[in-house]
């Protein structure tokens, strides 16, 4: 059994900087793994290169079993994709950003219709079905003609969801996708989120959500100076932090919550 | 004051051809405009490199002087054309240069999260910039447009100087005949006046538009 997402050994550097300092790890068909760390960790870049929005210098990154940005040539050479391999892929993995990113002169249904329309050449009245029932399971039907600067965070957060499930994707990455919101608006897209584990979507989630992620995720990974410092099932590596870095950073971060 | 009643239909003809003349300007200026910041996204260095040098070397230059190349450019490469329609592809070059960068502002002003979302949905490069970028550099370009666009109109005035018949030429020529300087400027400012300020009004209405919606 080979995993849906296989990433190995993965170095991203920008100039000198190195974010990823050889990251590895597998997500399997239908399991979610939630991704914690300081900001500046490398925690939204690695999500950022599995869908290849950002290149990387080493490593490989799977996605189904293809190979993600690089062609390996037998004699270990990577050779850069072409644009089109490279859309390909994306299509196959919906991604869903902390500031949204909705199309802001697109209504909401047309928003969640563009993906398909424009990627897929998909006709418009097929891929409006498909869109109000993705907007109908996000609990939206009654906003489809809404513009999204109309709606709150939560709602637009929610199209977005709908927006990237319209590419009916094999996986889907979630970048703190709730830290941009109210409060009180969190919890809908939380909501949408479980819903999407349970009917077993892949999923990689970036994350500030402890509690979310504890009660969600099969597995844990926290990311400290683009490494994978300690990794395992949420419970243990929550409550058992091995590393000193870990354990300073869930302190920070429930005085952060309870102060 | 019957000077300036007698003179109002000649300058009125006056006014149609620098209305013309802008337009004409305007339109095709706009339309290369548009081609041309389209472009300056373009992969290829040469590409981005030669319209940058057209924008640069265009804006460097006097709009008289354009002018004046195109008058006698004409006649050197054997063609013979009207001083109006040199002035013309002259304002029209001037003006492509103008509305070129303010296209290629407006697309890179685009926020960086529009094209992200659209990569990470697999949609190709052209279709997202005609479906996704394109409708929101649009918008925003609107309001520089209209102001490039009433230098333009002014600037129609220098063909009198390249002895294109249009406004301020046929003031001149009027005043030249009566010596009623100031009733005939005063007319000619009335009419650009006229011409130039619902394009202002209109501008300063988009910018408040167009600052809501981000």
């Amino acid at each position: 059994m080979t995993a849906m997402i296989e990433v190995r050994n993965v170095v991203k550097s920008y100039g000198s900087l190195e974010v990823l300092k050889g990251v590895s790890f597998d997500v399997g068909q239908g399991e979610v793994a939630a991704i914690i760390g300081a900001s500046g960790s490398g925690k939204s870049t690695i999500l950022r290169c599995i869908n290849f929005l950002e290149n990387f210098q080493a490593g490989t990154i799977r996605v189904g079993g293809e190979s993600v940005g690089y062609d390996l040539r037998p004699d270990g050479a990577r050779v850069p994709q072409n644009d089109k391999t490279i859309a390909r892929h994306r299509q196959e993995v919906g991604m869903v950003f902390q500031s949204f990113n909705l199309f802001p002169h697109k209504t909401v249904v047309e928003n969640v219709m563009c993906g398909p329309v424009l990627a897929k050449g998909m006709a418009r009245q097929e891929a409006r079905t498909i869109a109000e029932a993705l907007l109908a399971k996000v609990g939206l039907s009654d906003k489809l003609d809404s513009l999204p600067a109309n709606l709150s965070g939560g709602q637009q957060q929610r199209v977005a969801i709908a927006r990237a499930l319209a590419m009916e994707p094999k996986v889907m990455l979630f970048d703190e996708v709730t830290s941009a919101l109210d409060p009180e608006l969190v919890g809908e897209v939380l909501r949408v989120i479980r819903n999407l584990a349970q009917d077993g979507m892949t999923m990689i989630l970036v994350t500030h959500e402890m509690h979310f992620a504890r009660d969600v995720a099969d597995q844990l990974l926290f990311f400290d100076g683009g490494r994978i410092l300690q990794q395992g099932v949420p419970r243990d590596v929550l409550d058992h932090p091995e590393s000193d870095r870990l354990k300073a950073f869930l302190r920070r971060f429930s005085e952060a919550n309870y102060l | 004051m019957s000077v300036l009643t007698q003179s109002l239909p000649y300058l009125a003809k006056g006014a149609l051809d620098t209305v013309v003349m802008a337009a004409l300007a305007i339109a095709i200026g706009s339309v290369l405009g548009l081609g041309l910041g389209l472009a300056a996204g373009s992969r290829s260095t040469v590409v981005r490199g030669a319209i940058d040098a057209f924008i640069f070397v265009t804006r460097g230059i006097p709009v008289l002087v354009i002018m004046f190349i195109t008058y006698y450019a004409f006649p050197a490469v054997g063609y013979r054309v009207s001083s109006f329609a040199a002035v013309t592809v002259a304002l029209t070059l001037y003006a492509a240069a103008f509305y070129t960068d303010v296209m290629r502002g407006a697309l890179a002003a685009v926020p960086r999260g529009q094209l992200e979302a659209a990569r990470s949905l697999g949609i190709a490069r052209i279709p997202t910039v005609f479906h996704i970028l394109l409708p929101q550099a649009m918008k925003s370009s609107i309001p520089p447009w209209l102001n490039t666009s009433i230098v333009i109109v002014k600037s129609t005035s220098y063909a009198a100087i390249v002895g294109a018949w249009e406004l301020t030429y046929a003031a001149k020529e009027i005043v030249e005949r009566t010596l009623a300087t100031f009733e005939i400027f005063g007319a000619v400012m009335a009419a650009y006046f006229i011409i130039c300020y619902p394009m202002s009004l209109l501008s300063r209405r988009l910018e408040k538009r167009a600052a809501i919606v981000h």
